[in-house]
């Protein structure tokens, strides 16, 4: 367990450093990439401490001992984090469409279709993900049509892959 | 002992996955959240069948380890396949004659968007609606957790420029 309470740690540790670099900076953007950058460099870090403490993966089983050493478990737990942080990370940046909806039946109380339709309308959600697209360089505009690049290309190709697995058209 | 919690773990997200992957197809939007959560809890209970009277630890790195995977899996591979607006934009975009903003908007727009919507968040009971006017049923859910968690965070960072 010692292993697993280190690699929580570090973690913490890793996005404590990231958030004050966020709050510090003048750079624009999300900064995942500074995140990214300290979280390996902190798993490199515990990979070179978790050496000195001695493990066998394979035995003994089911039972555990106190204070067993678990660093594959730990370093799978460290891994599975860095995604479950950057997904809380981006949320501070986007308001979904459905926690739009929610935010408004809390603070009005109820809602009618049309009401939530002028606020969905109000955001101009298209045309505001095809300039999105455009700025991440997955579309670009020629005329008055939107066209795919390469990298568009590849990430619809992805979603692809995924609707073929999942036999089913995006809902959106 | 290593390799034993992560097999229960991984096992029991490989099992729900692929439930998830087969049972996915065949489901209306309504029935998406709901799914979610029951094949959620069915992995869940699996987890503990397999990982029944051994020690503590176990059962909870497993199930940490489970839980995790799930939630990555949710919110980065079948969140925004299911309800990412950029991703549907970018699949309508697959024309090599590209596309107009009228023509994408006659396929997809504010009124499919909301009604998507509705409709899943009636499924998973977190609105309720009574003919006339639409309702928040819960006082808390999953979509109030994770902005709460994201405003704590904003409040913390933010000196920051966007």
């Amino acid at each position: 367990m010692m292993h697993v309470g280190m690699a929580i740690i570090l973690f913490l540790l890793a996005a404590i450093l990231h958030l004050l670099y966020c709050r510090q900076t003048t750079a624009k953007g999300l900064q995942a990439k500074v995140f990214l950058v300290i979280v390996l460099g902190v798993l490199m870090f515990m990979e070179v401490l978790f050496i000195f403490i001695p493990f066998d993966p394979w035995g003994p089983a089911p039972t555990l001992r106190s204070g067993q050493a678990l660093p594959l478990t730990a370093t799978t737990i460290y891994l599975l984090l860095i995604p479950a942080y950057l997904i809380f990370y981006v949320t501070t940046d986007l308001l979904s469409p459905s926690k739009k909806i929610l935010k408004i039946l809390q603070t009005q109380g109820k809602a009618d279709y049309n009401q939530l339709l002028s606020a969905i309308k109000a955001d101009n959600m298209i045309e505001g993900r095809l300039q999105e697209l455009i700025v991440s360089s997955c579309a670009y505009k020629r005329g008055w049509k939107f066209f795919l690049t390469p990298h568009g290309n590849k990430l619809l190709m992805i979603v692809k892959l995924y609707r073929w697995l999942c036999g089913r058209s995006m809902a959106g | 002992m290593d390799i034993f919690i992560l097999q229960i773990g991984f096992g029991c997200f490989i099992v729900f996955f692929l439930l998830h992957v087969l049972l996915f197809r065949f489901l209306a939007s309504e029935w998406i959240l709901r799914s979610i959560q029951i094949l959620f809890l069915l992995g869940l209970m699996i987890n503990f069948w397999l990982s029944w009277g051994l020690e503590w630890e176990i059962v909870f790195l497993s199930c940490l380890i489970y839980g995790l995977s799930s939630f990555v899996y949710i919110l980065c591979v079948f969140g925004p396949y299911e309800t990412s607006v950029r991703l549907r934009v970018l699949s309508l975009l697959d024309s090599n004659q590209g596309k107009s903003l009228e023509e994408i908007l006659d396929q997809y727009n504010s009124q499919s968007i909301l009604e998507v919507r509705l409709s899943r968040l009636l499924g998973a009971q977190d609105i309720v609606y009574d003919g006339q006017f639409y309702y928040c049923s819960k006082k808390f859910n999953a979509f109030f957790l994770i902005d709460s968690i994201a405003r704590w965070l904003n409040k913390f960072i933010q000196s920051r420029n966007l």
